[in-house]
Order: structure tokens, then C-alpha cells, then sequence
């Protein structure tokens, strides 16, 4: 009867991009295809079988591209016998979604509908009734050709999944996508056709979704790909349905998964890290530690902390919150570990204090070692006392006795080399910041102060230390960047100022704080200025681009800088560059300048120059303005001389 | 999947271990049922010789089933009833075939050996098979009309215009109350049993069957329990010091009765007994977590999952001081025999050899709970 059964309904399929060509995750994809990315001691991909087998899947297709090896190992260590049928498509040479997709389609292997799933996702969902409704979706249309599965993060407000929620409009009456936006941080507005209101009677817009790397594709997807070879990844694919949509004559459809439901797929660091506490905290149930089949033995204490019987804790150790230990590994003596996880076969020394950080196996850690932050791959040793904090280190990296080391990537290269990175460039091809999870899990932590410190001293941002109120200080970076762009494009100068002035009212700012902002703007423009092009920043190369700044502006400042009033602001302007610049030495310079330029008169100078406040009790302060004193003496003593003159 | 097993098991323990892990068969009953039936059959169908050897096989299997499903303590004691059943039927069948070789030896045999201890099971007995065949057979009748068994007391323990409170949803309960409107009228109060809500689903089932019904949210128990009679309750297992573990809010509502001086009845098939002991809340799967989401908080909310950690435990430890009474298919034990629950398991799970260790079980029972 069941057989029978079985007969009529298709086989359900799946396919598995062990690769994910879009990752984040370096140096993660050098050394695992994303299905095969460690999560505690055992594969992504295991959690994904595990979903699969739930929910009746009996074919997985698992495509591979890079890493082959291990992958076809992997497989063969598993006991899939009367589970499910794992069948490996190996190609070499895929560098895309897409070609991935071409490829599966020349092979014609899938028979009908299938969920098509990439490496590095991770969910707990109900697969099966998903892919029931596409079937039920494409009997009621033929030409629907994808259901994308989001989940309703219920906010876009999410630091931590920045670039990953997605904004759509579908219809409301059967599901279909109209519309697909993945949101930016920059992302403010979104502009939506008015057709496609006037077309539908009933549009209904979601943001917030993630998305689920879970598609479930009706067999003309494949198709789709072959013929439209410029569809490399999935949003060129959504993107090009949803425009052609009536050539291709295929249709998107949407689906929500369950509150109860969990999926995140893995592309960063962050995601790696909300992956973990997740779990931990039981939101992929049954997906969870002891429901693994593999991971039997695993002992479950308080706080949702995991111990495997296997591994032995040292006398004192506490492990505090949201940490596993797995099979086979040691902790000394008063370890304190919190939102961690220790890997297989892990020693830890004695005193040693683990903060959110990710042993993968076979790590060595020496005694008194404070690990924040940080990922070490398998076979790192770090010998006593060593403290690092936000690093990601290669597999077999060894760090000497009580070194010090943040926020770097470091790890051996093929010529046995050790290359050592900041995190702010490591990441391979753009050379931009490794997103990492470090910020965000010091969020979480007790002192924030600590917090503010680093974020500014990171940002390298002089203005950031100014003590000013808000308005103010967007209103001076407003400046800083009109100017910035008006001496790159060579706007005219009465432009500028028309604009100083919308953005002057924009933040309502007084008269005299703009003369103020505006010189010092102007003083500020020739740092920001080279260092953006990358330039040498010495005394001389400032002095040299501030001439051609204060020549170019020089309109810009005589608007604002025309009262006597102005001209103190633009000296306390000028004092304060002082203060934060470390030209000071070119302040002479500046002096003389702006005294050519007839912004400052002799007066004024002198005035300055004979002025003792000593109502300032500011040392720094004062130690300022006695440095710059003595820098523009040469000066007073011409101007001096130039006045006994005239007097003469 | 199943983690690395010994070469030996038997494959349709490896079915049985995925259909109860991916929720294929559900609840105590049918677990047990199906367990009983793959003992049987492997006792069937397996080669063996003597009764050691099949002891060690069961054992064997028996292991792994236990392992792989930690949570679900009524394995355990099924695979300790079977070997119970082996060991007795051994000896019986060892006798019967000794009277009729040598009813002399017989003889000398009871006045030397001074005990069953020196069995070895290590005799081919020929007739065990079948023998033990018929046993288990005899046993999953038990097991078939326990339920009955039970639910044929309903109206020894429910009186006229009486109050019941229960908590969420118990087929054992739902039965046993149905059972009694034949006979009684009585109103039932349902606390829902959040996070679930199990609750709902009784008492529409109750509702349908004509028993008056209220339903309450899990706040108002101590708040009705004044006005109830009688508190009655399934359990998911019984530990052998009484204690019950059984779903979350049980403890509150017997908390509530004790204030209130009201008895607690648990209904209790014998196959949830359990040897165990609760030694510690962090115990190998005394607990089980599940998704916060399911219930606790809202699973779109992901920016407050972020900050809170929620959590969503399965069952509750009710200290057997708590309960007053058990019904079980055999017999009634009262609250003051309920530390005489360690009475029983010897009986119900291991053979004469076992028996030894009542005196151990009874310092261990003293030792943890406190004798009044």
C-alpha cells in the first residue's frame, strides 16, 4: 500500500552547492568547502543531511567544486545506508552560482521539482511542506519556476546581518514576487515602479526577510540558467525573471518560514558567531548538540553550556555561559571559559581565559592565556601567557611565549611564510575590512566605555574626539565634505557656499560656528585629503596642498570670515587644528597665508598674539597656544616692524 | 545517521532509534510497544544457544537503544524486563528439564547451590525459545491492557459532582476522565499547560465527550485550586524514589494541591517506572530543551533573541513528597507506600539475583529522601 504509494509521488531531490561562491568567511573557504565548515566538532553539511532525512528527502545531489577531496571523503565516512542517496557531481573549474546550475543541467540529472540548497546554510525547517506548496503552486501555474523561503527577521534594524535583509513586493493574493531588493546599510529609500500597483490589486511589501539560501525550484529552473548564460549569481537570476518575466514566462513565489522555524546561512564571521549561539540556545531544535545523532555522550550543565563525557575539566574551571567543550579535549585549572567553543582533541593550560572564541580542533593553548575574540584553526599552539584578542589565526600557526597581539590575521602561506595582516585590510581580494564578530559581541559585554574607546580610535578620525554637539559636528563633517568634493571636481566656489549655507540651515547653526567649522574645515581638508589619495602625510606636503586649498577656497572663507568677530572664531578654529593636527609645525605657514589672503588682518593677529587667557585652565590648552606663539613670533616681529614703519 | 555502532546491532535497531529520533512513533506507549516487539523479534530471529549468549545480544542492542535515546527512560526498562523475562524463564525452563532428567540432582542442586545466584546460564536449553516466545507474548497483552486496566479504576477514584484539575494533555487522563463520566458526573478544570498548550486540545476532547470543562491559562491554578477535589496527572516517568518527571507546570500544580491540601493522583501504566534516580538536574538527559521559540518568546523577534537567553525545558522534577497517590494496572500505592516505589521495580525489572539489591535500594531511597 505504502509502496504504491511511493510510486506515484515524485522522488524528492535535492541539491547542495558545497561551495558557496560569495563567503566571507576567510580564511575559512581556503581550507573547507562551505558545507563542510566546522560547526563544533562536526560539518555544516551534517546538519543540513540531518534536515534532509526529516523531512523525507531522498536524493541529494551534493555538487562540488573546489576542495573535492575532502568532500568525497566526507561522504564516504558516513553511513547514509536506508537514509537518504548521496550522490557527488564533481566539476572542477565552477567559479559561479550559475555555472554551477549550467552544469547540473547539462548532466540531467533532476527529474522534477527540487530544493536546491547552498553550502552554507543551516535550518531547522519544515522542507517538506515547502516543497508540497511549490508543487501545489506550479500545478495552479506552470510557468512558476521558484519559491524563495525567507525568514521574517521581524526588523531591519540588524547590525549584525547588515546587507543580508531583503525588501519585497509581492502580490498578496498568491505570493508571487513583483519586486526583490537585498538592503544596504545605505539603503534608505527604495524606489518601487507605480505600474506595479496599478497592475496588481493587492501588492503587499515585507522587509526584514532574510534570506535562506533555500530555493525550491520547479525543473525549468535549470533551463532558465542554460539560456541565460549572464545569470551568475541567484539575484542576477531573481533580478532577470522579475524583468523579463513575460518572455521567460516564469514566475517567482515567496514563501515564510515558520516563527518556530530557524535558518541563517553562513557568510561571515558574524553569522558564524550568531550561527553558534543559536544553537546553543536551542533555536535550531532538533538540530541542537545532543539531538545529533553523531554527537552522542554530550552532557548538557547550566547556562546552556555542553560538555562531551569524553573531555576532562580541569579543578576550578568554570565554564560560564553558552560554551562546548567537545570529545577528547582538556581544560586546566581555573579556566575560565565563556562563549566559547573547544574543539576535538583541545589541551587548555591552566589560568587561561577564553572569551567568544572558536578553537576548531587540535588547539593548544599554554598557561595564563587570555583568548578573546578570536578563531584559531586546527593545530594552532600558543604558548604562556600570550594575549590576542580579535585574531583570526591559520591552521598550524604557532604564537612564542607572553606575545601580544590584536585584531590581525595571521596565518602560514604556501612558502612556510608567516603572513600577518590587520584585520582592518584582511580581507583577500578588496582589501577591506574583514567583517568580523568582535563588535558585536562586545556589545554585549558589561563595560561599554571601553567600547566608545575603540570604535574612535579605530575610526582614526580626528573629528570624532571633538567635543561638539551633534548638530555641530554633522554640520562639520557636512562641510568637510561639500569642500572635499568641490576642490576634487572643481565646483565653483559660489556653489559651495550656497551649499554651506543650505546645510548651515539644515542643522541651524549659528553665524559664528560656521566661520569656525568652515576654517577649520578648510585646515582639516589637506589630512583628509592625502591620506585619501594615499599620499605621504609630512609638514611639507601639507603646507604644500594647503596653499592651493586656501588658494582655491580663498572666496569660500573671505564670505564667512568678514567680521571682527570671525576673526577670533577663525583663530580659535586655527588653535584648535593645532591641538588635534600634528602639523603644528606649519602653523606659521598657515599664519602668513591667511594673512596674504587678507582673511586675517594684522590687528587681529597681534590682538591674538598679546592676548593671555588665563581664565583657560586647560594645560593642553595653553601649551597650544604657548607652542604656537613661539612658532609665529618670526611673524609678529615682521608685522611689528611693518607697522613702526608705517607709524614712521 | 546513526553515531558510529558496533557492527553487531541488529539494523532494525537502527530503524527504530531514527523513527523515534525524527518523531515517527510518539509517546511512551508506543515507544514501549514497538521496543517489546524489536526484542522479541531479535530474540526470534537471532542465532543464540544458551541464555548467556541472548543475554548478551539483548544487552547489547539494548545499549544502544539506550544511548541513542537518553530521554526516553522507558526503553531502559524494557530491555530490563525482557532480560528479567530471559533470566526467570531460563531458570524455570532449567528446572523443568532437570526434574525431568534427575529429580535427585534437582534435589542436591536446591540444598548446595543455597540460592539462584550461581546460575550461569550457560545451559543450551532447547525449549527456550518458544518458551520466551510465549512470554513476551503474555507480556504485550500486559502492555496492550494497561491502558484498560487503569482506566477501569476511573470510577474507584472519582466521585459525584467532584472537581478535578489537570494539567495539559494526558491520553492516560483523557481515558481515565472519560471513563468515569459513564458512571459519575464531575466537572474538570484544564490548566492549558503553556508553552505547549496541550491544555486546549484536552479539553476540547474532554468538552466533546460531555464532561463540563473549564480551561484555564497556567497563571489561575493556584487561584482555582481551592475549590478542586482532586488533582489528577500522567507523568512521562517515575524515578525510582517516586518522583515524577512529567511535563513543565506539573510541579506548580502539585505545589498548589500541597497548599491547598489537595491529593495528587498520577496515573501510571507500569512500563514509566524507572530505576533511575534524579541526582542532579544536570543529569544525562533528565531534561529535554526544545526551541524557545516554540512558545516562549516570538521567533520573528530575532533582535530581542539576540540580547535574552530564553529557555524552554520539557519537563518538570516533582519531589515525590508531593504526590499522593499512584494508580497503576496492578495496583493502588498511597502516599505513604510512594518511597515503597523501589518495592516494585526489583519485582517488575530483575530476577531473583536482583533481589539482593533491596537493601541496597532502600539505603539509597533512605538516603535521598528525607523518611517521615
Amino acid at each position: 500500500m505504502a509502496a504504491t504509494e511511493l510510486k506515484k509521488e515524485e522522488v524528492r531531490q535535492a541539491v547542495v552547492l558545497a561551495d558557496d561562491f560569495s563567503t566571507n568567511l576567510h580564511p575559512m573557504q581556503t581550507l573547507y568547502p562551505s558545507a563542510l565548515m566546522p560547526v563544533f566538532h562536526i560539518p555544516l553539511l551534517e546538519y543540513l543531511t540531518e534536515t534532509l532525512v526529516r523531512n523525507d528527502i531522498q536524493e541529494l545531489f551534493l555538487y562540488c567544486s573546489n576542495h573535492v577531496e575532502s568532500l568525497r571523503s566526507y561522504v564516504q565516512s558516513q553511513n547514509y545506508k536506508g537514509l537518504i542517496n548521496v550522490h557527488l557531481i564533481v566539476s572542477d573549474g565552477c567559479r559561479s552560482l550559475g555555472d554551477a546550475l549550467r552544469d547540473i543541467d547539462s548532466k540531467g540529472i533532476i527529474r522534477g521539482d527540487f530544493i536546491l540548497i547552498r553550502g552554507d546554510a543551516f535550518t531547522n525547517a519544515n522542507l517538506k511542506r515547502l516543497l508540497d506548496w511549490h508543487r501545489f503552486k506550479s500545478k495552479q501555474d506552470k510557468g512558476a519556476a521558484m519559491t524563495l523561503i525567507f525568514r521574517d527577521l521581524g526588523s531591519n534594524n540588524f547590525p549584525v546581518k547588515e546587507n543580508k535583509t531583503c525588501l519585497i513586493a509581492a502580490d498578496n493574493s498568491n505570493n508571487k514576487v513583483l519586486f526583490h531588493q537585498k538592503l544596504s546599510e545605505k539603503d534608505r529609500k527604495v524606489k518601487l515602479e507605480l505600474q506595479l500597483f496599478l497592475d496588481h490589486d493587492c501588492v503587499r511589501i515585507h522587509s526584514g526577510l532574510l534570506e535562506t539560501h533555500i530555493y525550491l525550484c520547479s525543473a525549468s529552473v535549470l533551463p532558465l540558467f542554460s539560456d541565460n548564460f549572464d545569470f551568475q549569481t541567484m539575484e542576477d537570476f531573481i533580478r532577470g525573471v522579475l524583468i523579463n518575466e513575460e518572455i521567460l514566462d516564469s514566475r517567482i513565489y515567496w514563501q515564510k518560514l515558520d516563527p518556530e522555524e530557524y535558518a541563517l546561512p553562513v557568510t561571515s564571521w558574524r553569522d558564524y558567531n550568531t550561527l553558534i549561539r543559536d544553537i546553543l540556545q536551542k533555536r535550531g531544535y532538533p538540530l541542537t548538540i545532543e539531538m545529533m545523532p553523531s554527537c552522542m555522550y554530550f552532557l548538557y550543565l547550566r547556562r546552556c553550556t555542553y560538555k562531551h563525557n569524553s573531555s576532562i575539566l580541569g579543578k576550578g574551571c568554570t565554564l560560564e555561559r553558552d560554551c562546548v567543550v567537545c570529545p577528547n579535549s582538556n581544560v586546566g585549572e581555573n579556566t575560565r571559559i565563556t562563549g566559547s567553543v573547544i574543539g576535538e582533541g583541545c589541551n587548555l593550560g591552566n589560568n587561561v581565559r577564553l572569551e567568544n572564541s572558536y578553537l576548531l580542533g587540535k588547539v593548544r593553548i599554554g598557561d595564563d592565556c587570555i583568548v578573546k575574540n578570536s578563531v584559531l584553526f586546527s593545530g594552532c599552539e600558543l604558548g604562556n601567557s600570550v594575549e590576542i584578542d580579535g585574531c583570526i589565526l591559520g591552521p598550524k600557526f604557532k604564537l612564542k611565549l607572553e606575545s601580544v597581539h590584536t585584531d590581525s590575521l595571521m596565518q602560514i602561506d604556501s612558502n612556510d611564510c608567516i603572513t600577518y595582516i590587520s584585520m582592518s585590510k584582511a580581507h583577500p581580494d578588496t582589501d577591506q575590512e574583514l567583517p568580523y564578530f568582535k563588535y558585536t559581541c562586545t556589545n554585549e559585554s558589561d563595560d561599554d566605555s571601553d567600547d566608545l574607546e575603540d570604535y574612535s580610535s579605530s575610526d582614526e578620525e580626528s573629528i570624532a574626539e571633538m567635543p561638539l554637539t551633534d548638530d555641530t559636528h554633522m554640520f562639520f563633517t557636512e562641510v568637510m565634505e561639500s569642500l572635499m568634493r568641490g576642490y576634487q571636481d572643481k565646483v565653483k566656489c559660489e556653489n559651495l557656499i550656497l551649499e554651506i549655507n543650505s546645510s548651515r540651515y539644515a542643522y541651524n547653526v549659528t553665524i559664528r560656528e560656521v566661520s569656525y567649522n568652515v576654517v577649520k574645515a578648510v585646515l582639516s581638508l589637506p589630512m583628509e585629503y592625502l591620506s585619501n589619495s594615499g599620499s605621504e602625510i609630512s609638514s611639507k606636503s601639507y603646507q604644500k596642498t594647503l596653499k592651493l586649498m586656501l588658494e582655491y577656497f580663498d572666496m569660500v572663507i573671505l564670505n564667512y570670515v568678514k567680521s571682527y568677530e570671525a576673526q577670533t572664531d577663525c583663530l580659535r578654529a586655527i588653535q584648535d587644528t593645532a591641538a588635534t593636527l600634528d602639523t603644528v609645525s606649519s602653523i606659521l605657514f598657515v599664519f602668513k597665508n591667511l594673512y596674504n589672503c587678507d582673511i586675517l588682518s594684522e590687528e587681529k593677529i597681534l590682538e591674538w598674539y598679546e592676548l593671555d587667557d588665563e581664565d583657560n585652565d586647560d594645560v593642553m590648552q595653553k601649551q597650544v597656544r604657548l607652542k604656537m606663539k613661539k612658532d609665529i613670533q618670526p611673524l609678529v616681529r615682521w608685522l611689528r616692524e611693518a607697522e613702526e614703519d608705517s607709524s614712521d | 545517521m546513526v553515531a558510529d555502532v558496533p557492527d553487531n546491532i541488529h539494523p532494525s535497531v537502527l530503524t527504530l532509534i531514527r523513527d523515534i529520533n525524527y518523531g515517527r512513533i510518539n509517546g511512551s506507549y508506543n515507544i514501549v510497544v514497538s521496543t517489546v516487539s524489536l526484542l522479541k523479534n531479535i530474540i526470534n530471529n537471532s542465532e543464540w544457544n544458551t541464555a548467556e549468549e541472548l543475554m548478551k545480544l539483548i544487552k547489547e542492542n539494548g545499549k544502544v537503544l539506550i544511548d541513542s535515546v537518553p530521554i526516553e527512560s522507558s526503553i531502559g526498562s524494557m530491555v530490563r524486563r525482557i532480560l528479567k523475562i530471559i533470566r526467570e524463564e531460563y531458570i524455570s525452563e532449567l528446572k523443568h528439564r532437570t526434574e525431568e532428567t534427575d529429580p535427585q540432582e534437582s534435589l542436591h542442586k536446591i540444598l548446595t547451590a543455597g540460592g539462584d545466584q550461581e546460575n550461569d546460564y550457560s545451559h543450551s536449553v532447547p525449549s527456550l525459545k518458544s518458551a520466551l516466545i510465549e512470554h513476551i507474548t503474555e507480556f504485550q497483552v500486559e502492555l496492550e491492557t494497561c491502558s484498560e486496566n487503569i482506566t477501569e479504576q476511573a470510577s474507584e477514584h472519582i466521585h459525584s459532582n467532584e472537581i478535578i484539575m489537570t494539567l495539559g494533555r494526558s491520553r492516560m487522563v483523557e481515558d481515565f476522565l472519560k471513563k468515569a463520566t459513564e458512571s459519575r458526573t464531575f466537572e474538570v478544570i484544564v490548566a492549558e499547560g503553556a508553552p505547549f498548550l496541550n491544555g486546549h486540545e484536552m479539553a476540547v476532547n474532554l468538552a466533546k465527550a460531555k464532561i463540563k470543562t473549564t480551561l484555564i491559562s497556567d497563571v489561575a491554578i493556584f487561584a482555582m485550586m481551592s475549590r478542586v477535589n482532586k488533582v489528577i496527572i500522567g507523568t512521562h516517568t517515575v524515578m525510582a524514589n517516586g518522583g515524577l518527571r512529567s511535563i513543565t507546570g506539573c510541579h506548580t500544580v502539585a505545589l498548589a494541591a500541597k497548599h491547598y491540601s489537595v491529593p495528587v493522583t498520577v496515573l501510571l501504566p507500569l512500563y514509566k517506572l524507572s530505576p533511575l534516580y534524579l541526582c542532579s538536574y544536570e543529569q544525562d538527559a533528565f531534561n529535554k530543551h526544545v526551541s524557545p521559540t516554540q512558545g516562549v518568546i516570538d521567533g520573528t523577534n530575532s533582535l530581542l533573541m539576540e540580547k535574552i537567553q530564553a529557555y524552554n525545558p520539557v519537563f518538570d522534577y516533582v519531589p515525590p513528597e508531593l504526590v499522593t497517590l499512584f494508580v497503576t494496572n496492578t495496583l493502588v500505592i498511597t502516599l505513604h507506600t510512594a518511597f515503597n516505589v523501589w518495592q516494585i521495580i526489583p519485582t517488575y525489572f530483575f530476577s531473583f539475583q536482583w533481589r539482593k539489591c533491596t537493601v541496597l535500594h532502600l539505603q539509597i531511597a533512605k538516603r535521598v529522601v528525607p523518611s517521615r
